[in-house]
Formats: C-alpha cells, structure tokens, sequence
C-alpha cells in the first residue's frame, strides 16, 4: 500500500474513533475501506450504516467517490426521493443496485463528486465527513 | 553517477541569476543554487531549484586569498539547508568576458580547500559554478573525492539554451537531404536534433502525425508510449493500412475478438512510420500505459516531452516529470462539444499548452480533474459495474489532430533552435477553427503551494530522484 493510502486511513481511523474500520489493499497500493456504524441520520432506516469507498494509488490527487453504504437502507424522510426502486426510492444522488468493490458487498451508490477537490486539504476522511453530512442533510 | 555531469537552469531562475551576476558593474557577485539531481544512463543532470544571491559586502566580500568570497555564515547557511533538504549545494560566481569561461588557480585552490569539509556536512555532492555572459563551466565534488565536469548547461523556456564552458566545435556538415531544413535552421541545430530523445506519449490521432514530423525534422530518437492497439474507428485519422485493424477478420461473425487481438499495436505502427520517414531513427516503442513504471523510465531521459493522451493520469504523470526533472513538454488535444439531445455542434477547440518548469502548469490550470483521476485509477471492473454515466467515445477529426501536432512539433524546433522571439508569449493557444481564428489562453502562473510547480518545501520542482513519481505499486 502507498504511504499516502496508509496516511489516509490513519486519518480516517484517527478522525472516527470508536468506528471499526476494515482495509483491504487493491491491486495498484491503494485500498478498499469500510467504516462501520456510522449514523447517517433520521431520515434513513436504519439511521446507522456501514460507509465504504475506494482510496486510490494516486491519493491525495483524486476525489474520492463514490462512497457505497448498506443495500438494507431505506429513506424515510419528507424530501424528494427521484430515484425509483422497488426497493424503497432514493434522493439525488444515492442508486440502487451496486457493489462495494474489494468487499463485494451488495451496496448504495452515493456519488458526490467535489468539483472544486484541493488534494492540500481535501484528505479522504474529510470527503467521507462531506458524505455523513449530506445524508444527514436529506 | 554515470558521465557526462550536465546542469538545468529553468529560464526565470536562469535570469534572475544573471541580473544578479551581471548588473553593469563589470564586477565580480556571488550566489548559491541547491539543485535536485537525476542519474539515467544518458548521465547525470543537476537541477536548479532554488537560488540564494548574496549580498555584495556582506555575504559576498573581498578574499584573503581571492578576489572575492563567500562569507563562512552564508556558506554554513546555505550547505545546511541543502544538506536537511537533500540538494545539492552550487556556489557561484561570475568572470567577465562572453561565451568562455573557466576557473582561475585561486578559484581551484579554494575548492580543494573548502569542499571536503562541505562534502562531509552535506552527504551529498557539492560544487562550484562560473559564468561568463553565454558560458558557464561547473566543477562537482562527488562523495568519492572525484571531481566532475558539468559539460552542457541547459536552460529552459521559451527557448531551450545551451551553454558551454567553451564554444562547442562546429558540427559535420547535416546529410544533403537536410538541406532546405538548415538554410534556416544550421548545421548546429540540425545536429542538435540527432542528439535529441523525444517523448511522445500517445499514439493516436494526434501522437502519429506528430511522430511523422518529428521523425523527418531529424530528431535522433523517439520514445513511443502507448498500450491499444489499432481498431477500425483509427483509421479515419491514423497513416495504417486496413490490415493494421484486421479488416479481413472483421467480418467473419465470431472472429472480432479475434481481430482486436491481432490488430497492429500502435507503438508499431509509430515506429514503421518514424523509420519509413528517418530510416535513421532510433524508436522505442513501449505498448504500456504511461503510468507503469518502465515508460516513466524511458520519459526522465528525454530532452523533450509531447503529450497526446487523453487521460488525467497522463496529465498527471507528465505534469510530474515535466516540474521534477525539470523537461520541457507539450500538452496536445482537441475538444469537440455537442448537444446532448441534437448532436449538434456547439464548440470545437484545440489546444497546445507548453509546460514548463515554473510556466503552464497543467495542475495550476485545473486541467487534471479529481474526478477523472479517481474513475481513471478504480479498476475497470469496479467502473464498469458502478458507473452511473454511459461513457461515449470523443469525437474527433484528422484535420484538428494534425494542426495541435503542427503547432507543438513547430514550437518544440523554434524552441530547440534558440529562434523563438524573447517578446513572444508562452501562453496556451487555442485554435477555433469554427471562427477561423487562433487565441492565446493566458494560465495561471503557478501557486507557491502547488506540489508539483511551486516553491514550497514539499512541491516535487527540480527534486529529481529525490521524491517519488506519482505511479501505483505494483
């Protein structure tokens, strides 16, 4: 793995204390995370979930996404859920239907690209905070 | 560290040094540069990263044994900084007179007096610098005590420029066949070509064209990056025969596949057209992505860069080496924007953005995209089975490629033969061919912070194989 990758996680581990946080390594040094027990907030049931993404070798030059939580989630809050499924429909921005990669875990997709990603300040753990926001925020 | 010891100034340190050297007196000044440091089997380059001038009186006094001198508070400084920062330490000074240069007896006397102990603080190699006006010689202290040559100094910018201790001897005269191409470019710069190694990354409708030209303008050799091989949609746009995308098998059902294997890679296909063009060209063809290891080998070598390639891990990775070796390079493409629903036209522009140390960096200029970086980086298995957007080949046209491979091969020889105005800008240009007009784009001019172009601690700028390139594991 390459040592910015290792940073990277040390962050995340550092950032969420009392989270499980479980690594495997991907083919290229970077690697596949899982944070678990992550409260998303009240409009998701359940409202804690498991958080996965993909920390590439290139870190910390890409933008880290899409992020992928529990398939078992459903919405339940008062705003617009455009996304159909049988399922349960979803907000902007979350699908149905994925995989986690490395962990090949049935999976949400929530794909929030940063459009203005500074890799100075911009860190993994930083995004993944952006991602429990958002959910938070639907 | 193999032979021959070569120095690479970027143009703005370049000129700050000589304003600072020559400032009308006819006077003797002092400076030092640390410098980053590159081995290859081409030899050894030093790379100027950072120039600390003297102050004439205080850290640049008269000599108990010389003219002048370097303070020891400035030198101790300066050898410690270079030391923690793991540069290499050049002190220089200037001798008057043009286009010769070299070091007097008090000047050798004084570096056998002093960079044993400077060696022993620094780790590394040390060295003194002498510059004239159009010449400058070097003396390098290696670890082994043994003493080093820097034979050619090269500076970079709008034009690349050679400097010598001595005037180089005139070159043999260029074969006949050269013959319109040196009544304006000279024996000299049709020589220098032959010495010349071209990177070229991308074979593809920009990248071929530009290998043709680069081949028959006489460049000496050519390295060739790219992994795909040819398929029928090239063809439109590449100098390959049918055969090259395995028409024939095409159209027995079932045998695609097969064809897509057996198609001509397309680093042969550079190489048949480069030599059928210089039959005295050496190519090296490497069918990997930019990013593996042996091509960013093959790249650090080069005199020169081109890049050709689509992908932001291309950028990246040219980006990189352009600023940490300090290579001048040129970014090529053409965009094509329609409407989504119509198909139609909305813009067409192509670009050719030179990129230089210090100049047109392409991540100060936001042209590597995150986004990109992470979809290009995630395996494809895990892209194609996530991706939420259908991803549709570029458009794209012979005619725009070859004007973007026209400009660069044009920029890089007015470059190489010293023939570019000093008045002339270095901004993109852009070429909109919908308006029949070409426009420079003026860049950002570089963030003190950028990793890769900036003059912070951490940037990679002239650092050479002290800092990793940005490249997976494997």
């Amino acid at each position: 793995m390459k040592e910015a990758v290792e940073k990277a996680i040390t962050d995340v581990r550092e950032g969420l204390p009392g989270h499980e946080v479980r690594v495997k390594p991907d083919t290229d040094g970077g690697a596949y995370v899982i944070v678990d027990s992550v409260d998303i907030g009240d409009c998701f049931a359940p409202a804690v979930t498991w958080i996965g993404f993909q920390i590439t070798w290139a870190c910390p030059d890409p933008d880290v996404y899409p992020h992928f939580i529990d398939p078992g989630v459903r919405y339940v809050g008062q705003g617009a859920a455009p996304n159909v499924h049988p399922d349960g429909n979803l907000p902007t921005a979350m699908s149905r239907g994925h995989v986690m990669p490395g962990f090949d875990l049935q999976a949400i997709q929530v794909s929030r690209r940063s459009n203005h990603h500074n890799a100075e300040t911009d860190s993994p753990l930083r995004k993944l905070l952006r991602i429990i926001d958002f959910l938070k925020g639907r | 560290m193999n032979e021959p010891w070569s120095l690479t100034l970027d143009e703005c340190l370049y000129r700050q040094l000589m304003g600072h050297l020559f400032p009308g007196d006819s006077d003797e000044h002092g400076a030092v540069i640390s410098a980053g440091i590159v081995s290859t089997k081409r030899g050894t380059r030093l790379l100027g990263r950072e120039l600390f001038t003297a102050q004439d009186g205080v850290d640049f006094v008269p000599g108990r044994r010389g003219y002048r001198m370097l303070m020891a508070g400035f030198v101790n400084e300066k050898i410690r900084h270079c030391r923690d920062e793991r540069l290499t330490y050049l002190a220089i000074h200037n001798h008057g007179g043009r286009d010769e240069v070299g070091f007097s007896d008090p000047d050798n006397s004084s570096h056998e007096r002093g960079y044993p102990a400077l060696l022993d603080i620094s780790g590394r190699p040390v060295g003194a610098l002498v510059l004239a006006e159009n010449a400058l010689a070097g003396d390098i202290w290696t670890l082994d005590r043994a003493r080093r040559i820097i034979r050619e100094t090269v500076v970079v910018g709008r034009n690349i420029v050679r400097l010598y201790p001595t005037p180089p001897p005139p070159p043999a005269g260029a074969a006949p066949t050269y013959d319109r191409q040196v009544r304006w470019f000279g024996d000299r710069g049709q020589a220098l070509l032959s010495t010349l190694k071209v990177g070229v990354i991308g074979a593809g409708g920009v990248g071929l064209p530009l290998v043709t030209m680069l081949a028959r303008i006489g460049v000496g050799t050519l390295v060739v990056i790219d992994p795909d091989r040819v398929d029928p949609t090239n063809l439109p746009r590449l100098d390959a025969r049918r055969i090259d995308a395995m028409m024939p098998l095409r159209r027995v059902p079932g045998l695609v596949s097969i064809a897509d294997r057996l198609s001509t890679p397309k680093v042969r296909l550079a190489r048949r057209i480069a030599k059928r063009a210089n039959p005295g060209i050496n190519v090296i063809g490497i069918r990997e992505n930019v990013i593996e290891l042996p091509a960013a080998m093959e790249l650090i070598e080069c005199d020169f860069l081109f890049l050709a390639a689509d992908s932001h891990q291309a950028r990246m990775i040219f980006n990189a080496i352009t600023h940490q070796f300090l290579i001048p390079g040129i970014q090529m493409g053409t965009r094509i924007d329609t409407e989504k629903e119509s198909g139609a036209v909305t813009d067409i522009r192509t670009n050719v953005r030179l990129v230089f140390p210090r100049t047109g960096c392409l991540r100060c200029n936001g042209l590597i995209s995150p986004s990109r970086l992470q979809d290009e980086a995630r395996s494809r298995a895990d892209h194609e089975r996530n991706r939420y957007v259908d991803e549709v080949p570029a458009p794209s046209v012979i005619t725009f490629n070859t004007t973007a491979a026209a400009q660069a091969a044009t920029d890089f020889m007015l470059m190489i033969g010293e023939l570019v105005d000093d008045r002339a800008p270095i901004d993109y240009l852009r070429f909109r061919p919908r308006d029949r007009k070409m426009e420079p784009v003026v860049g950002s001019t570089g963030r003190a912070d950028c990793p890769d172009c900036g003059t912070a601690t951490r940037s990679r700028r002239a650092r050479g194989d002290l800092v990793e390139l940005p490249l997976p594991e494997r």
